[in-house]
């Protein structure tokens, strides 16, 4: 998944580029870091969790919420930019830049709910081989 | 294995489902700004309820005996100048290629090279201000409802016109057109500079973020446009290099208009994005206005809505989607006409 969103900042730094060229000289800074959303919202997290290797996987829904917010933001964010380059708005952008923002946190409420009710599960239990066990049992999603 | 199966299987509808809800989403949300027109008053129904206002303030004024004789001097002065202009437009107008004149109506088309650009100039002067209208593509108020220049300009029978502020890209900053107030929500932008055209033919910049668009209708607006910035203001030029952020930074395309003294005006549209015309920048056109002897000039909308109509013929080259010479549907029009 992380390579994923390196690839997505590399076709948003490619198409910022190329709208930048067709712009006759007007610039949006929507357009111009488009690039930082997928790097900054998707790919840096991603990496966090395959670098800090205690920190829980997220599972499957905490994933799927997270990763739509972090679309619809880049989506959001290239269309500002497309707006404000040819001096409109709209506010069904707007819209859509509230709701990737809550998808993205709901994605990290669901995450830390079900971190802590797995935590709670493996010290009730006294293993710590548990949750290694619940990983394999493949009910956590792998990021990388 | 198989509630890897399973699993999978969700994971892909969860994103089928976000891919389709998001292109259908991002489908809709341009269609309705670049695309779907959504008329909201025709300039008939406008100038209706206007007239019905000015009859309810009449009636009120006719109370007190003092206001009802001014009413009624002025409704004749009105009708008076009505039929006159009608009378000296047909029976003295004297037209040629790049001059139109009448009684009331002087205009004066040259063409200069100014920074690597063609540009157009049109002087006006008139004693009726009266005459410097403005007109809505298909006759209507409302947002992506649009008509070339030379089109609104044929239809409102218009001798000389140029493109307005193309208000119907936007959904916010005033918009007042021929006395009536279509639309005063103020633009997000605290910097947004209107020009306001008053009864009197007097030209004045102001910022939306000072005044509301009912105080500019109270003191006798007839007309607020919305994009600028201010070229030109007191005489001095009002930009510089630093302020061209935003709508346009570089040579392109522009439309000006600027009032030298009461009742002299000028228009000003440049070729650009070509070859044979760079286009200006907003300092340079700034430059030009103040060269012309503006007292306020303001910048409305360029790029490829940039048009001139004069006498039944486009004036200048603008240019639509890159350099292809041809003219851009705009949402409204600034014009001169005599009727």
């Amino acid at each position: 998944m992380m390579i994923v969103y390196f690839l997505i900042s590399a076709l948003c730094l490619l198409f910022s580029r190329i709208y930048g060229v067709f712009s006759h000289g007007v610039r949006s800074p929507y357009m111009t870091f488009l690039c930082l959303f997928p790097l900054l919202v998707g790919a840096v997290p991603h990496l966090l969790l395959s670098v800090k290797k205690f920190l829980p996987l997220p599972k499957q829904l905490s994933v799927n919420l997270y990763n739509t917010g972090a679309a619809s933001l880049t989506l959001s964010s290239a269309m500002r930019g497309i707006f404000e380059i040819a001096g409109t708005g709209s506010v069904f952008q707007i819209w859509l830049m509230i709701a990737g923002a809550a998808f993205c946190v709901s994605g990290v409420f669901v995450y830390i709910i079900q971190s802590g009710s797995a935590a709670k599960r493996t010290a009730c239990s006294g293993d710590q081989g548990k949750e290694v066990h619940y990983e394999k049992k493949g009910e956590t999603q792998p990021m990388v | 294995m198989k509630a890897d199966k399973k699993k999978r299987k969700r994971k892909n509808r969860w994103k089928g489902a976000a891919a389709v809800i998001l292109t259908a989403y991002t489908a809709i949300t341009m269609l309705s700004t670049f695309v779907i027109p959504n008329h909201t008053i025709t300039m008939a129904e406008a100038q209706q309820s206007l007239s019905a206002q000015n009859e309810e303030n009449s009636v009120s004024a006719q109370s007190s005996s003092e206001s009802a004789s001014t009413a009624s001097k002025s409704d004749s002065t009105a009708a008076a100048s009505d039929g006159s202009t009608s009378e000296s437009t047909d029976a003295e107008a004297v037209i040629t290629e790049n001059s139109y004149t009448s009684d009331d109506l002087k205009i004066t088309i040259t063409e200069k090279t100014v920074d690597n650009t063609e540009v157009y100039i049109a002087d006006i002067q008139t004693d009726d201000p009266s005459l410097l209208m403005a007109g809505l593509a298909d006759d209507t108020f409302g947002r992506n409802v649009s008509e070339t220049t030379s089109s609104i300009a044929e239809s409102c029978g218009a001798i000389l016109a140029i493109n307005g502020d193309y208000y119907g890209f936007r959904d916010t900053g005033y918009v007042m057109r021929n006395g009536y107030l279509y639309r005063d929500t103020a633009s997000d932008d605290a910097d947004q500079e209107d020009l306001v055209i008053y009864d009197d033919g007097t030209m004045d910049i102001v910022k939306e973020s000072d005044v509301t668009a009912e105080e500019l209708e109270e003191n006798r607006a007839i007309q607020i446009y919305s994009f600028g910035p201010g070229l030109v203001e007191d005489g001095e030029i009002a930009v510089d290099a630093s302020d061209e952020v935003g709508k346009a930074m570089t040579s392109n395309p522009r439309t000006a208009i600027g009032m030298i003294s009461e009742g002299h005006y000028v228009m000003v549209v440049s070729d650009g994005r070509t070859s044979e015309s760079e286009g200006l920048t907003l300092e340079q056109l700034a430059g030009v206005m103040q060269d012309l002897g503006c007292t306020e000039a303001y910048n409305l909308d360029g790029g490829g809505s940039s048009t001139m109509y004069f006498n039944g013929e486009v004036v200048n080259n603008p240019t639509t989607n890159g350099n292809k010479i041809s003219e851009r549907k705009v949402s409204d029009i600034v014009y001169i006409a005599e009727s």
